[in-house]
């Protein structure tokens, strides 16, 4: 096995160990960037190499002087072009940031920078995180590295090919409706969307802001444990995180699973899924019930309206948060425009890509006058009904169950012309966002085909140790033999 | 046909804190552009809102000094529209849960008081300043150290009738933020500004007229003069047939005239919907009970406490208790012995005019409280007359000056000694013989002149009342 | 609940411009997505739900001004004596 392919808390042990350097970890995970890249593209910025290789260097120094060093230091990790790094740029995929410098830090890379990480790039995504496949980048299509010919997912599906290929050890991307957990399924890796404000939105660009929730995208469930708790926790720069005490992730790993009370929801309708995905997720409750889980059936009715109330409330909310791109400040002016109403017409019509402008319009029309109290208002309403459903869920099981996505990655362009069918793969992963409850996306099986699928663990609100409970104990219990990568 | 005006005002303090609404920028005045800025209120893409403690402190404040319920979970909404001056291309306002709701406030008009209705007073974040005369003519300059400064915006009811109660209302608003602390109140610069909406209906009619709406009054004159030429505009567009349109229009302090500038559209739709980056207001009731306990003492209670305590008239006391500097240089005066009555006196009226000539502030007057009540205590005992200290004060006002030096200097002292006096008067006497004749002849009017010859002769520092007395015994009946 | 949207007057709102072919394009993805969200007006609201998060606490921050490192010279492409320059507003 390549170092690209281990997981952080293996290749951490190893060092410790004197078995390996980090120096040699980062150089493996800088060689399959130059190996893969192209024809991944994964990647809207990578780091210079000697960069990446002091900083390695540095953490090796630092071991070999007997000092205690964090798991995550001078580890290569990749970071979804959303969160602000200060000095460098934050594109967000789109021409209306191209140029734009961040000229501050966020939250979530300045904790992780506490820890000693290795930034290795900035990755590919969809335009502002609007999408379900990385193919509403401005710059470019991410593959599938499971097969060159599909999507990763999105929208942060630069870095779940980035984790899932070995161009890095762990990824930050960022979950409003899925776009952890869709392409971390894709894309056969972990993903976890946090209860919503567990982790500080400072500094990350905007979709939707009641939605929007970073998280880890790793290679196993231990990996996103360790940087959960290097992210989480309050911050006093963003009103809506939360003060609860983190969990203690890394103790929780340690629990069996027996004992669980597993739901599984009655109202959703497995039927339209894809068959590999419908065989995947009937041998993952199998093999969940021999672990000593309890199966429940749990009523949430209003689910099937998830994906409806969304596509009101997010395009509403990114409206109003899109509207700072005006070419005034920062970001980009068209140079035709020769008075002010031009420089907001043209600098926006040619800054921001089709899906950006679509639900732009969708959100100003929901919130227009005479037609918000049946778009938005009932939207939110709706939401209510939904959170207070799944509220009720989890007074009766500890975790629900279900598969991350109807269907595994689907082609490139298959959705492209109908934004109806896209929205619809997120199904699934929507209802946790409005519900504001922990996800996680575990690798469960493999369709005949050899592409990855998912099992998504919901849980209760502050839940994430119960979630990451079960995760940790269905990874170590099932059989995975997965095929070779199409690199 | 006779028109009834309705008139609601929405008056926006801005607040004196020292940071902004939303960051920790300064919120002072003058600084380089831009200088006061950071990525919460320049706009850049993740920065996030973060409550200024201070400012829903002053929101509670105001709204209980305004008789306003407390809303315990009012709520930030977003206000959207697309504007140079606004980075975010929205302004964080409150729109349905406001922080105060259903308030009034007593004002004062021809001695009779009347109630007006507080509809809301919410908080939200002021927007950046537009210059246009720059290096090049052909542009603006966006310059955002202005953009996120607390404001409070206080939304009046329809209640009000006419332009002089209109003026009331906002020098009550005026007395009440100063009062309180949480704005300086500065008209000229803006930091208290008033929109007046103005529409007129038939007398007797319940239904309102078409309103427009008066931007930026930025002085209580200008309030007052607004609304009237406003009323007039209306009242002459009706009587000649037209209608009202709804409107937003300037008002010209110069010319004294209005203009349109902009008509209602339809693209005047702000879609508000609640800001998802800041959690509901959460206030705990014991805040507000903490918060009513520490209230100051407001404008009405002082001028109730002033009739009573200084036996004033309701009048005197409602001037000395307009300003709240005012009221307290009186009290400080009175607290070092001077007479209760008197000292009102001075301040209406002296001390009122010099200021309003020389457009001082009391905080600027040169006579401090123990200078005035020094003056007070000399025309007490006798030291000077009160025509002398009229003088003396004026004197005092420019060069600030003790008034007992002033008197010394200038050798104002009053003569009150009976042996010179007396001197002073058999000399006029002995001047005068034609016109002692006169009066002892029965023209007992030339009394007046004598003793005016006294004074003169004294430059004025002659004891009246003692002048009056022994001329009358010189001078023997008429 | 929608009949005919009127994306243009949308457009202007936000102000997108919109060539010909994209007003068409958009307005027959605006129509497909609507008619597939329009499903919420048949969800019944029982009784006054709250739109609170009880999860979350209002913490405020304490009123002390603090200068900022971010300047908009570390930034903006657009500025002139430390103004931010725009074209000429005509309305």
């Amino acid at each position: 096995m390549k170092l690209y392919q281990k997981p952080i808390h293996t290749l951490h042990q190893q060092r410790l160990a004197k078995e390996v350097t980090t120096e040699e970890i980062a150089q493996s995970v800088l060689q399959r960037i130059t190996e893969t890249e192209q024809r991944l593209g994964s990647y809207l910025a990578v780091e210079q190499s000697e960069a990446v290789m002091e900083r390695a260097k540095a953490v090796d120094q630092q071991l070999q002087k007997g000092e205690e060093v964090n798991p995550l230091a001078g580890m290569p990790i990749a970071v979804k072009d959303i969160f602000n790094i200060k000095g460098q740029a934050t594109t967000c995929a789109s021409e209306m940031l191209k140029n734009f410098i961040a000229p501050y830090e966020s939250t979530v890379t300045q904790k992780l920078l506490a820890q000693g990480y290795n930034l290795v790039g900035k990755t590919n995504m969809d335009e502002f995180a609007m999408g379900s496949s990385t193919e509403h980048s401005a710059f470019q299509v991410t593959k599938n590295p499971w097969d060159l010919e599909r999507v990763p997912g999105g929208s942060s599906g630069g870095s779940a090919s980035a984790v899932a290929a070995g161009q890095a050890l762990a990824a930050l991307g960022t979950d409003t409706g899925g776009s952890i957990r869709q392409p971390a399924s894709f894309c056969g890796i972990v993903g976890v969307k946090p209860t919503y404000g567990r982790v500080s939105r400072w500094g990350i660009v905007a979709y939707a802001s009641s939605l929007d929730q970073a998280g880890p995208m790793t290679r196993d469930v231990e990996d996103a444990a360790l940087m959960l708790e290097a992210i989480m926790g309050h911050d006093k720069n963003d009103s809506t995180s939360l003060t609860a005490t983190p969990p203690d992730l890394m103790a929780s790993l340690r629990q069996e699973v027996k004992g669980m009370k597993i739901g599984v929801i009655q109202d959703l309708d497995l039927s339209a899924c894809d068959s590999e995905v419908q065989r995947v997720f009937a041998e993952n409750l199998e093999t969940l019930k021999q672990g000593g889980a309890e199966i429940c059936p749990v009523s949430l009715p209003n689910l099937q309206h998830a994906v409806a109330t969304y596509y009101v409330l997010a395009p509403s909310e990114a409206s109003s948060n899109l509207g700072r791109y005006d070419g005034i400040r920062y970001g980009y002016r068209s140079p035709e425009a020769k008075n002010l109403g031009e420089v907001y017409q043209l600098s926006r019509e040619a800054g921001l890509g089709r899906e950006v402008k679509l639900r732009i319009l969708l959100g100003t029309f929901a919130l227009s006058a005479g037609y918000y109290d049946a778009y938005y208002l009932k939207a939110q309403q709706v939401q209510n009904l939904i959170r207070a459903q799944f509220q009720k869920a989890f007074t009766q099981v500890d975790a629900i169950v279900s598969p991350v996505t109807p269907t595994p990655a689907f082609k490139l362009n298959a959705h492209l012309a109908d934004p109806l069918q896209m929205y619809l793969s997120d199904a699934f992963t929507i209802p946790g966002n409005l519900a504001g409850i922990p996800g996680i996306s575990v690798p469960a099986g493999f369709t005949q085909e050899g592409l990855p699928v998912g099992l998504q663990i919901l849980g209760g609100l502050l839940q994430e140790e119960k979630i990451f409970r079960l995760a940790h104990w269905f990874e170590q219990n099932q059989t995975l033999s997965p095929p070779p990568l199409a690199l | 046909m006779k028109y009834e005006p309705v008139i609601g005002l929405e008056v926006h303090a801005q607040l004196s804190t020292a940071s902004k609404m939303f960051c920790s920028c300064s919120t002072s005045f003058g600084a380089a552009p831009n200088q006061h800025t950071c990525p919460v209120c320049l706009g850049l893409p993740g920065a996030l809102p973060n409550v200024n403690e201070k400012a829903v402190q002053y929101a509670i404040m105001l709204g209980l000094a305004t008789n306003c319920e407390i809303i315990l979970d009012s709520q930030f909404a977003r206000k959207n529209y697309f504007y140079p001056d606004l980075p975010k291309a929205y302004q964080i306002s409150q729109f349905d849960r406001p922080i105060c709701e259903k308030g009034w406030i007593d004002i004062e008009v021809k001695g009779k008081t009347k109630r007006i209705g507080i509809t809301r007073i919410h908080m939200e974040e002021d927007a950046g300043k537009l210059v246009h005369e720059g290096e090049d003519p052909n542009a603006s300059y966006v310059d955002l150290n202005r953009a996120g400064t607390p404001l409070l915006e206080i939304v009046s009811e329809p209640d009000i009738r006419t332009s002089e109660e209109a003026k009331a209302y906002m020098e009550k608003i005026h007395s009440f933020v100063t009062y309180l602390g949480i704005c300086n109140g500065d008209m000229e610069k803006g930091n208290l500004r008033c929109d007046a909406n103005v529409s007129i209906r038939p007398v007797g009619e319940e239904k309102f007229g078409t309103r427009t709406e008066s931007k930026n009054l930025n002085s209580f004159r200008n309030v007052a003069q607004s609304i009237d030429a406003e009323i007039a505009r209306q009242t002459d567009v009706l009587l000649d047939g037209g209608k009202i349109v709804q409107e937003t229009r300037l008002w010209d302090a110069n010319q004294r005239t209005s203009r349109s500038l902009r008509v209602k559209e339809d693209s005047q739709d702000y879609r508000y919907f609640p800001c998802p980056d800041l959690p509901v207001v959460l206030i705990d009731p014991e805040q507000v009970n903490k918060a009513r306990e520490t209230l100051p003492e407001l404008p009405d209670q002082k001028r109730d406490r002033f009739t009573q305590q200084y036996a004033l008239s309701p009048y005197d006391a409602a001037v000395l208790v307009a300003d709240q500097a005012i009221a307290t240089y009186y009290e400080e005066v009175i607290a070092l012995g001077a007479d209760a009555k008197k000292t009102a006196n001075w301040v209406t009226v002296e001390l009122a005019r010099l200021l309003n000539e020389n457009k001082q502030t009391i905080r600027e007057c040169k006579i401090r409280p123990p200078n005035l009540a020094a003056l007070l205590a000399l025309i007490a005992d006798g030291t000077i007359s009160g025509k002398i200290a009229k003088t003396v004060f004026e004197e005092a006002f420019t060069t600030g000056k003790e008034p007992g030096q002033i008197v010394e200097e200038k050798g104002l002292r009053q003569e009150s000694d009976q042996g010179a006096l007396e001197k002073i008067c058999l000399e006029i006497l002995q001047e005068n013989q034609a016109q002692v004749a006169a009066y002892q002849g029965g023209k007992d009017k030339l009394f007046g002149f004598f003793v005016g010859q006294v004074m003169k002769k004294t430059s004025g520092k002659a004891n009246p009342k003692l002048a009056n007395e022994l001329m009358k015994k010189l001078l023997g009946p008429a | 609940m929608t009949d005919k949207i009127d994306v243009k007057k949308v457009a202007r709102l936000a102000r997108l411009n919109l060539t010909p072919e994209e007003e068409k394009d958009y307005t027959e993805k605006f129509q497909q997505v609507l008619g597939y969200v329009d499903q919420i007006a048949e969800v019944v609201i029982e009784g006054e739900l709250s739109t609170k998060d009880e999860s979350l606490q209002q913490l405020y921050r304490p009123d002390q001004a603090i200068d900022s490192s971010v300047h908009p010279k570390d930034f903006s492409p657009y500025l002139e004596n430390q103004f931010f320059k725009v074209p000429p507003i005509i309305e």
